[in-house]
Parts: structure tokens; sequence; C-alpha cells
């Protein structure tokens, strides 16, 4: 989910070598009347991180400083796919000839970043790239290897028969496969590749999604791994922040009902806090099914420390207006004690007063079973514990009724 | 009069007067990484950055003092964002 923003991905462009149409990113609206061109014409395209923004209605063309500030205005406050527009960029509208793809992926079928070229680019590319498929080609690469510029043009010329062509583009795709290496990317991509008019290759449209076990190793980009164009939830920028600096374990949080409608909305939703990544998505659905709403995602495991534990756990019992707290984890082979600690503390400190469920199962399960219960006393909410001795279905219709006498009691209160 | 000392992400606070009065030295006993030793009757450290080394944030240090010794250890661990929930 390390994505960068078209301007951004055409920085790293131009730095390496691939050429990209002249242009300008401003921020915000105010900043365009600052906005100086020679431009003829100007193509202004929203900067989001989402596909078909063309046909979303993301991209216009002024011919004018006037014109440039009317139709800048409208797109900078226009959401698109629900998605708040991060800024724009102006470029000069390019006279095109042809339109070209060319991408590089994680293909898993190859175990390897895949290249293709096509030569039906544009905002149909998705549609073509199926039904013709003669138009198309792929070439795996070894990563160990690397791959020459002449490999790149005998697949190059497979579908594209002019050689001066074959050497431009080819420069190009070789270029972006030492970007898509030395930013650990997962995916970069240009649609279009453009031949203009006088002959010569542009990048007019720029795509890298950096691998988010990678943001860390290039603090040049200042990233963090998620959608950059949402806003994130404080929950989330302090898992981030947290987990960032402290790689004992794996936290990872999402916050699904934003804080500020957890506050408008009552006796809806229960907070989650699961130990593996396969009990977290397991378990989510078994909620699900059982009726119950989840305010997060989370997932502690790998061993994490008790003080990870205790901020996660301190993160989701203190989302406003939940009904219910429940960790559950899977016949977890880190220590359980430790992560009860973490559990034991946050439950201390912010004494809920809507039910809590715990299932707890592994490696020192009585142990931790054991902390538990002898803190429990102090809590002002009724705690459920249990063990291995209950699935996972269980746990969920059980918590269900749990809520719902909760609410029910609290009503008739 | 205190002991404080950082741990990788927090801090850990005893107050030694409690301390001094506690007949479980539960704190002592529970640290699995041996960091407390007790002189003149009280737990006191190597060193803060061995401390800081050695700690693997466990809490139970803090749990044990507080289920079996005087309620005198604290620790805490700062949630970006959380600052008042976290001091209240």
């Amino acid at each position: 989910m390390a994505k960068l923003f078209e301007y951004e991905a055409k920085r790293i462009f131009s730095e390496n070598g691939i050429p990209t149409p002249k242009g300008v990113f401003v921020k915000k609206a105010a900043d365009l009347k600052d906005v100086q061109t020679d431009f003829k014409e100007m193509a202004i395209k929203v900067q989001v991180l989402t596909g078909g923004r063309g046909k979303s209605g993301g991209v216009a063309f002024a011919d004018n400083q006037e014109s440039l500030l009317k139709v800048g205005e409208e797109l900078i406050n226009k959401e698109i796919k629900g998605r708040q527009p991060q800024g724009l960029l102006i470029e000069e509208k390019i006279d095109i000839e042809k339109e070209y793809y060319a991408g590089i992926i994680i293909d898993d079928a190859y175990k390897a970043p895949v290249l293709i070229f096509s030569t039906e680019g544009g905002i149909n590319v998705e549609q073509n790239s199926q039904s013709q498929e003669e138009k198309n080609v792929r070439l795996p690469v070894n990563v160990i290897e690397g791959i020459k510029e002449y490999q790149i043009r005998n697949f190059v010329r497979k579908i594209e028969k002019d050689s001066e062509l074959i050497i431009k583009i080819s420069s190009v795709i070789h270029k972006l496969y030492q970007i898509f290496r030395k930013y650990d990317a997962l995916e970069a991509e240009i649609n279009p590749l453009v031949l203009t008019r006088d002959r010569k290759i542009l990048a007019v449209d720029a795509r890298i999604e950096i691998d988010d076990a990678a943001v860390s190793r290039h603090p040049e980009l200042n990233l963090i791994p998620f959608d950059r164009d949402k806003k994130m939830e404080r929950s989330e920028l302090a898992c981030y922040e947290i987990t960032s600096k402290d790689y004992r374990g794996t936290w990872n949080h999402i916050q699904m009902i934003p804080e500020a409608e957890l506050k408008a909305s009552k006796n809806k939703y229960i907070g989650y806090l699961p130990v593996g990544g396969g009990e977290s998505m397991l378990s989510m659905d078994a909620l699900t099914q059982a009726g119950l709403n989840i305010a997060n995602y989370a997932d502690t495991s790998g061993s994490p420390p008790a003080s990870k534990v205790y901020r996660a756990a301190k993160i989701i019992l203190l989302q406003p207006n939940i009904v219910g707290f429940y960790f559950i984890t899977c016949i977890a082979n880190q220590r359980l004690d430790i992560t009860a600690r973490g559990l034991i503390k946050a439950i201390n400190e912010v004494k809920p007063e809507y039910p809590v469920f715990i299932r707890i199962a592994g490696n020192m399960d009585e142990k931790a079973q054991e902390l538990i219960k002898k803190f429990a006393g102090n809590w002002p909410s009724q705690l459920h514990l249990f063990g291995r001795e209950v699935d996972e279905n269980y746990c969920a219709n059980r918590m269900a009724e749990i809520v719902n006498d909760y609410i029910a009691n609290r009503e008739d209160a | 009069m205190k002991l404080e000392f950082d741990t990788m992400t927090g801090t850990i606070v005893l107050d030694l007067k409690a301390c001094k009065t506690c007949e479980s030295k539960a704190c002592v006993k529970a640290c699995e990484q041996d960091i407390f030793k007790m002189e003149n009757e009280i737990p006191s450290i190597e060193g803060k950055s061995i401390a800081k080394k050695k700690c693997v944030e466990c809490l139970a240090c803090e749990q044990e003092c507080f289920l079996l010794g005087n309620k005198g250890l604290a620790t805490c661990f700062p949630i970006p964002g959380y600052e008042i929930e976290v001091n209240n």
C-alpha cells in the first residue's frame, strides 16, 4: 500500500533518466495563482492513489491562466472514487501520436518480476490486454542475473517493428526495471508511455508501489505504508509510529470504523484484538456471521513484548462507544503469559464497563489464565475467560449473546 | 527517593520508600532478566544502560509488585496521540 503519487513517481523517473512531460505540482488551490508556465495548453491532473482517474473526471485541460484557476479549483475539491485529491500536477499537454503500456509487476506464478509491454496503452489497457493478446508481451526476469538492454530490445521487437522506437522504448523499460529494483517496488508502471508527434517517447503517467516491508529502507521517500490519500486515524498512526521503531513481534491495526463515526453510533461495534494473522481473519468471519460489527482489525503475533500488546489493547479498548472487547488467540506458540500481561495492564488502566471476552490458548496458556484471573477481580466489567476447550465459532456466538445481554441490560437501566 | 530507568520503548519507576518496607521484593524475583539486585534492602540496578539493554518489557515486575509487593513500581509506555489517555 506504499504507493507513490504520480508527481513523486515522475520525480524518480526524471532523476533516473526516463523522460516525462514538463510539469509543476501544487499542493492546494491557493498555489494555483503562482503557477508560471510557458505551456500553450495544460493538462491538470488530480493526485490520488487510485486507478481510473481519467474516467472518473480527474483530468482536465486549460489553455490560459484564468481557466487553470477555474478548472484547478474544481478538480482539487473533487472526490475521486472516495478519495480526496492531495494536490494537482499541471503539465504541458502532449500531442500524442500513439500510446503504449510498460510495466513491471511481481508475478506469483513466476516468483519473479515480469516485464509487460503493450502497443495498446491508455485508459482501456485492461480490456485491450484481454482481447488483443497479440499486442502484449511478458518477460520474467531473474533478479540475480538482472536484465540487459539488448534482451529488452528483443522483447519489445516482438510487437513493435519500428527500429528507432524499439531502441527508445527499450531504454525506458530498462530504466524502469532499474528503478523497480532500486526502490524495492512491487509495481512500476507507465500508462501511457507515449510517442509524440515529434517522435519523442514520454512517460505521461507514472505509478510506483513500494513493498511495505521495504519502506524503512527508503527514508528519502518520506513514506508510510498506508493509503496516503485517505485520512489516517490516530490509532493507525500510533500503531505505525510504534511498530516502525520496535520490530519485536508484529502489530497491525486498521481502524475500519473511524473514531468520529464510533462517537456518533451506539450499541453497534466491538473492539477486536486477535493473535495470529489466520486467526484474525477466521475470527472476524465468525464474529460477522454471529451478527456482530467490528470497529477495528488487528493482529499481534510473532512474540511481541507485553508492552506492544499493552499498547495495541489500550488503543482498542479506548475506542468510543464500543459494546465489548474480544481477545482471541490461535493455538499460539508465543509465550501467552507475556501476552496476558500486556492485556492486563491495558484493562487495568482503561477499566472498561462493557464485557471483556478472552480466549487464550497455546503456549503457557494456563499461566496466562491464572494471571488474568488474579487481576480480573478489580475490573468493573464481567470477564468471560476461555481456553483451548472452545473453538472460534463457539466464541463468536457466545460473544454475540454476551453483547446482546449487555446492551439489553444497559437499555433497561 | 526514586529509581528510574528507561527501557527500549518506555520507563520503569520504583518508589524506593515503598520498596524499603516491602517484604516480598516481588519485582526482583519476577524479573527473568535479572535486572534488579538487592542493595541495602532495596532493589537496585547495575547501571541504566545495562538495564535498558536487558529489559524485555514483559511487565512482570509491575504486576507482581501490585499483587505481592508494596505497589511501588510503575511502568509507562507512551502511545503517540494518546498522551492524555495514557497519563490518566
